[in-house]
């Protein structure tokens, strides 16, 4: 069952900052008052995370919807 | 009924029985209106008093900010003395809600800024806002802006959306403002306008499903309500509250503003059969600040700065940003923030850069290369969750 | 695509991430509000009716010092919830014949179990049975909000509390007749949200979630114009035992 093909394109993209790979962590999503711990491509240095587009117009906004529709 | 509800609503809340997710989004939303990035509060530029001040309300400003510029242009034309302008939330909400303490604070807050600025009269696009000082704060010259049109007259002539009728929708908060009304009505017949009465108008008017929250405590209910409504006429319904207006038409039902057929313009064309989208409201009221303070009071801040930033953008990416709804202002504060910080993901291939920032209630994702010069922008997205980041610097 | 074993849903679910705290919906905030409404606190007997894993039998015993037990008819639930702490007192057994003597406990607990059973009827029988008198039972489930289309959750094709999502018009009156009395109806449902983020993150999409659970190909699209039709709600219901239940007219427990 892949569902990890969110992040394929994680490896591509590194901290400019920090300049070193981004590892999975898991880090907090909010909204509408509805907290969730989810694991996202992040620098382990400074914290900065990486959101792919097709994680955002398609998993995120699918639940963002939901949520207003509730 | 509606303060039979009220007076319930009340009672629960303060036996800790009310579940807190009937209103909650709706209470959000005006803290949201509350807070540093929405709110505003100033003499009109060049004077440090005002006679007078220009609330339009936080619907208004998260549905047709153009109208709030219009409307605050023309006043300040029209009326001596100065005209300030106030963007906020009236505090409506946490009143339907049976929020007694928060209504309290609120009003508070208000008289705290409205006595600072002189305590000028003021002037109100939005019923409910009308209603709800009325309630709460008694000292204050409240004059609706229909009354103010109707008096001072309307804006040179312009060209106006040709309509054969309109069926005016009075606001459930104007219903027992006569006066309101009258002004409404005068100043339609002087657009030229022939107009409709619904039976069920003026005192005896209909809900859209907003006042009172309906629509989010029961929004089944407040759909049958909406679609009633839009039924009991095949003219075009013309109403002069911006919530009235937006639900009528994202079920379709070509509804005016008043404000449209003031300043010759339709915006509220764009509306029609456009869901309500509470994110973009926000957005437009913090733009909406933004603009304000970057063309009217001229005033230098960080945000500006960012609306120097050039930006090379292909057909593509244009297309996509539009379906998106993603502003080149938006691009712009994003690209601003990853420069100043550096914080930013860079592409391994193509060396392009990935930002991502949130300004108002959206978190704006770009991809660009380029520099201080112009941007070249491959690709924007955005999402509305937030991202509990804690970036270390 | 079949799989060799036919695991139930709940089994399946209780395998991700976001069911980590226990497969039902309000987490431990929801069961929290339960027991402080019907005023159990340390040291009163409770018995959690479809324990899975005993996360909330754990929950009760450390944070509230209430003696709770736990039974589920899952094997395999249950030895997950021993593998995590072998203490827990949670045993095999059916709703519908409870291993405890009358008036045992002063609370029962069922979590989003009432809707993955067919009959209700012997359950809440049951669990009046080992009830001591005013003793309350605690029910948090599924329940369909639009009761007209009720009948279309039912004949969806995956057995889950969705599928059995409770009938609120029946429901005070089934547990009326099986001798409780309402202390408190609630809804809940904005618990529902954080439950669907969880299933929508990790399958991607709810249709793709149907898709996947509903192994015979069932169009996931009749699925989500079920649950659109019948706008699942969540509750949180308080009975207190007033009464034996009444004997069934044609059945008798023999």
């Amino acid at each position: 069952m892949s569902r990890q093909p969110d992040f394929e394109d994680a490896s591509d993209w590194k901290c400019a900052k920090c300049a070193v790979p981004l590892e999975m962590h898991e880090v907090e999503v909010a909204y509408m008052g509805s907290k969730y711990p989810v694991a996202l491509p992040r620098c382990p240095r400074c914290g900065i995370v990486f959101i792919p587009e097709q994680l955002a117009v398609g998993k995120m906004a699918e639940i963002e919807r939901l949520l207003e529709d509730k | 009924m509606g303060d039979v509800c009220k007076a319930a609503r009340g009672i629960m809340v303060e036996q800790g029985k009310m579940p807190p997710s009937a209103h909650e989004f709706a209470l959000q939303d005006m803290m949201f209106s509350n807070s540093d990035k929405v709110t505003l509060a100033r003499h009109q530029p060049g004077t440090n008093a005002s006679a007078y001040l220009f609330f339009p309300g936080c619907q208004l400003s998260g549905s047709s900010p153009e109208h709030v510029m219009k409307t605050y242009a023309y006043l300040s034309d029209r009326l001596q003395g100065g005209v300030g302008l106030m963007l906020r939330c009236c505090g409506a909400p946490a009143e339907w809600a049976g929020r007694e303490e928060t209504v309290s604070q609120l009003v508070d807050e208000f008289r705290a800024q409205w006595s600072q600025m002189g305590s000028p009269q003021l002037i109100l696009a939005c019923s409910s806002c009308y209603a709800f000082f009325k309630a709460h704060l008694p000292e204050a010259e409240l004059m609706s802006l229909w009354e103010v049109i109707d008096r001072e007259g309307l804006p040179s002539a312009v060209a106006k959306p040709q309509l054969p009728l309109v069926a005016i929708h009075d606001p459930c908060t104007s219903r027992h403002e006569t006066r309101i009304q009258e002004s409404v009505r005068r100043i339609v017949g002087k657009l030229g306008y022939e107009t409709e009465e619904l039976p069920l108008s003026r005192d005896k008017t209909e809900c859209c499903g907003f006042g009172g929250l309906m629509f989010f405590a029961n929004r089944e209910l407040a759909e049958k309500v909406i679609r009633r409504r839009i039924a009991e006429t095949p003219a075009d319904l013309l109403a002069y509250c911006a919530v009235c207006r937006d639900h009528f038409s994202s079920r379709g039902k070509p509804t005016w503003h008043l404000l449209d057929l003031i300043f010759g313009d339709a915006v509220s064309r764009n509306l029609i059969g456009r869901p309500i989208d509470y994110s973009l409201r926000r957005e437009k009221r913090v733009r909406l600040k933004n603009l304000c303070l970057r063309e009217v009071w001229c005033e230098d801040r960080v945000e500006s700065e960012a609306y120097h930033i050039h930006l090379s953008v292909s057909e593509k990416v244009r297309g996509l940003m539009e379906q998106r709804m993603i502003l080149d202002e938006d691009l712009q504060q994003v690209i601003q923030w990853a420069e100043r910080t550096g914080n930013k993901l860079v592409n391994q291939e193509t060396g392009h850069s990935l930002a991502h920032y949130r300004p108002g209630a959206v978190t704006y994702w770009v991809e660009y290369s380029g520099e201080e010069g112009g941007f070249t922008i491959h690709n924007a997205y955005s999402h509305r969750m937030e991202l509990l980041e804690e970036l270390k610097p | 695509m079949k799989t060799a074993v036919h695991r139930p849903l709940f089994e399946r679910i209780a395998d991700q991430p976001f069911a980590r705290g226990g497969i039902r919906p309000g987490d431990v905030d929801l069961t929290r509000r339960a027991i402080g409404l019907a005023q159990l606190n340390a040291g009163c007997r409770v018995l959690d009716v479809g324990c899975g894993t005993g996360v909330t039998v754990e929950h009760l015993v450390c944070e509230s010092k209430i003696r709770a037990v736990g039974i589920d008819l899952s094997a395999a639930l249950l030895a997950q919830g021993k593998a995590r702490e072998p203490a827990l007192p949670l045993t095999l057994g059916h709703a519908e014949a409870l291993p405890f003597p009358d008036g045992s406990f002063d609370g029962v607990l069922l979590e989003c179990t009432l809707s993955l059973i067919k009959g209700h009827e012997p359950v809440l029988s049951e669990c009046n049975r080992v009830l001591k008198p005013l003793g309350a039972i605690l029910i948090t489930d599924l329940y369909s909000r639009n009761g007209g289309a009720i009948d279309k959750l039912r004949s969806l094709p995956v057995d889950s509390c969705l599928k059995g999502a409770i009938d609120a018009d029946r429901f005070v009156d089934q547990c009326s007749l099986a001798g409780f009395g309402t202390v408190c109806w609630e809804d809940h449902s904005e618990v529902l949200r954080d439950f669907a983020f969880g299933i929508i993150w990790t399958y991607g999409s709810l249709d793709r979630f149907w898709g996947e659970v509903a192994d015979n190909c069932v169009h996931p699209v009749e699925i989500r114009d079920a649950i659109q039709a019948a706008r699942p709600g969540y509750f949180l219901y308080v009975g207190a035992k007033v009464g034996d239940r009444l004997p069934a007219p044609t059945r008798s427990r023999q």
